[in-house]
């Protein structure tokens, strides 16, 4: 009884087709905030009504971005669809959507507890030990605690993107 | 008075065995299901069922046995449990 074990050329899925462009989407609205919040690499300091047109840009763009690619996956739903769900989905997709969400719940765990860290120990001693991000002004603040949402996002869509290579 | 010795367990937890199965020649054999029909057939998505029959991806118990019997085989000649190498050490 011999078991069959067969390497398969990888055939992307609508599941890892939508996880794909969330990544994308994603990375476009994080590259935009980046670019937004900065002159070559370094940070520029905004007014607070400045940094609120970007902080709506940035939420706007992403939403739209996401109705977009739900629009496009909508467009083409097959009669295998269920009812109310972009594309057909099992098990599998259910399971790696789990791990996806865990891993991305805790990037930006891990992100807003670094922000954190980084902020009392700036308030606290200065800044001897040469923080790659300083919190200690509005602008500082909204980078670290904005762009720790995109790319905690970012690493969802990754990771299941990576649960459905391997 | 000499305690009980115990053998350290960390290098067990490397080894939990496969699932593996023949989903694949079975599915070609006996039906004319293509992956994406079978896949309807027992409530899967087709890359579900890609990734079974290359044995990436091991399914849930009802899955399984839903596979099983589509296949109208028992549940045991499709799929197989190999233990981990250091069985009964």
């Amino acid at each position: 009884m011999n078991a069959v074990a067969t390497k398969q050329k990888h055939i992307i899925g609508d599941a890892e087709k939508y996880a794909w462009s969330c990544l994308i989407a994603t990375g476009v609205v994080l590259f935009h905030f980046f670019d937004r919040m900065h002159e070559g690499w370094t940070m520029i300091d905004q007014s607070a009504t400045q940094l609120l047109w970007t902080y709506g840009r940035v939420v706007i763009m992403f939403i739209i971005l996401h109705i977009v690619i739900a629009i496009l996956f909508a467009a083409r739903r097959d009669k295998n669809t269920p009812e109310g769900e972009l594309f057909e989905t099992d098990e599998r997709d259910e399971k790696f959507k789990f791990r996806a969400e865990r891993f991305g719940f805790w990037a930006l765990i891990i992100f807003v507890e670094l922000g954190i860290l980084f902020m009392l120990v700036e308030n606290a001693f200065g800044s001897p030990f040469g923080l790659p991000i300083s919190l200690a002004t509005p602008s500082h603040l909204l980078f670290g605690l904005l762009g720790a949402v995109l790319f905690a996002e970012m690493v969802k869509q990754a990771s299941l993107i990576v649960s459905y290579r391997l | 008075m000499k305690l009980p010795t115990r053998k350290p367990q960390a290098k067990q937890s490397n080894h939990k065995g496969k699932i593996t199965n023949r989903v694949r020649g079975l599915r070609k054999s006996k039906t004319s299901f293509t992956q994406a029909d079978f896949g309807a057939a027992v409530g899967a998505t087709r890359q579900t069922i890609i990734a079974i029959e290359a044995g990436k991806y091991a399914p849930s118990m009802e899955l399984a046995f839903r596979i099983a019997l589509a296949l109208n085989e028992p549940f045991e000649s499709v799929f197989q449990f190999d233990p981990p190498d250091d069985k009964g050490e």
